[in-house]
């Protein structure tokens, strides 16, 4: 099953991503992505596991870090 | 002792790395010699890796299960000193406090004389020290390890986009805003009917004090590629052209708005396409509520502008 992580890996086409730390920030002072990139991030989320982050969390307090936006999928995933 | 830096070929595994197959497995470590690193780690005590080996070996290494036991992993083909030094410095230990493990006595030798303070040990000797060495007090000291990964995993990350600032630096990106002119009004339309992903309502307030920017760098002249509507401390419309997205527009329009007075509300309607507005409205600000199907990002002081913008009176 395809997880953000491995989203992430194809996004930044950066294996090692694969590895951080769960409070990696996605953003300043942690991956770097741009807004552009965490649109696309969430695009690919939605396509490839069906999960409309944008849509349910609007203000997108998810994508913090590497770990809250896993499980904020996870636990849609889950439902 | 709080650091203990091992050696990898014939010493943390029985092979010679450069004489294996690239392609094949790495091998796998001795387990007597991981028996020790796994004593130490549950004392408190930080194992990391020094290898003359090609720098893409670091990686591998790190990849491997066991790798999680270490700190920290060196490979490249500098002396084992600098090596050990800069791995103590890495994991703010001081060099009185580590030691350097290896089979072979002429390294070990090589490293203490560059390194008088830190002591040289051979494996064997290193595992008869062990009953000494007390274990983990504090669940702190317990976690070491991990803690000292985490951090370096980090700061791999920040490092794989380093150039990203001073780029920006080097392209000289001014932003000017002012006032709306009458000339600038179809332009101004034309963001309001063609701006998506950074559009925050797509409603035009009536009445509104509109502010407008324009972008250039070194490359070129970008024209009026930002626009704010703002009405008694609300920017009822943001608008910045994509073309301009990641330039310091956003920031530099939240500057200037908030400059007019705060604490200064930016509602936004969410759509499909407004998720890079609303992604950089959430660095950008100082809180995000929901109120109903709106967002209302809001600054209760003038936001700092990114160092390599410069910001000019339009006027």
């Amino acid at each position: 099953m395809t997880t953000v992580r491995d989203l992430l890996v194809q996004l930044l086409d950066d294996p090692s991503v694969a590895a951080l730390p769960d409070d990696t920030p996605l953003f300043k002072g942690g991956l770097g992505l741009s807004s552009l990139d965490g649109a696309a991030l969430l695009r690919a989320i939605d396509e490839e596991l069906g999960v409309d982050v944008a849509a349910e969390d609007i203000a997108l307090e998810s994508l913090e870090t590497v770990g809250t936006l896993s499980r904020f999928v996870a636990v849609r995933l889950a439902r | 002792m709080r650091l203990v830096v091992w050696d990898l070929d014939e010493t943390l595994w029985p092979d010679t790395t450069l004489e294996r197959d690239p392609s094949a497995p790495l091998p796998a470590p001795d387990p007597a010699a991981l028996d020790v690193v796994r004593a130490l780690r549950e004392r408190g005590i930080v194992n990391a890796i020094a290898t003359r080996n090609p720098p893409s070996l670091r990686d591998r290494v790190l990849a491997e299960p066991w790798a999680e036991h270490f700190a920290a992993v060196r490979a490249g083909w500098g002396d084992k000193a600098p090596a050990v030094a800069a791995i103590a410095e890495q994991l703010d230990i001081a060099l009185t406090e580590t030691a350097y493990v290896d089979t072979d006595p002429f390294v070990r030798a090589g490293v203490e004389h560059q390194l008088p303070e830190v002591r040289g040990l051979a494996p064997d000797g290193l595992r008869a020290l062990l009953p000494t060495l007390d274990r983990a007090t504090t669940a702190e000291a317990a976690r070491r390890t991990e803690l000292y990964r985490d951090e370096a995993r980090r700061r791999d990350a920040a490092r794989a986009h380093p150039d990203r600032e001073s780029f920006l630096a080097s392209c000289r990106i001014t932003l000017a805003v002012g006032e709306a002119r009458a000339e600038d009004a179809p332009r101004v339309d034309e963001l309001v009917a063609r701006t998506n992903q950074y559009n925050s309502t797509g409603r035009r307030p009536a009445d509104a004090t509109v502010l407008v920017g324009e972008l250039r760098d070194r490359f070129g002249d970008y024209g009026l590629v930002a626009a704010a509507f703002l009405r008694e401390g609300v920017a009822e419309l943001l608008l910045v052209s994509c073309r301009a997205a990641g330039k310091g527009c956003l920031e530099g329009m939240l500057h200037e708005l908030a400059r007019r007075g705060t604490p200064l509300t930016i509602p936004v309607v969410p759509t499909e396409r407004n998720v890079p507005l609303r992604l950089a409205l959430r660095a950008a600000t100082d809180s995000a509520t929901t109120d109903g199907d709106t967002v209302v990002f809001t600054l209760h002081r003038v936001p700092p502008i990114p160092d390599w913008l410069t910001l000019e009176d339009r006027s």
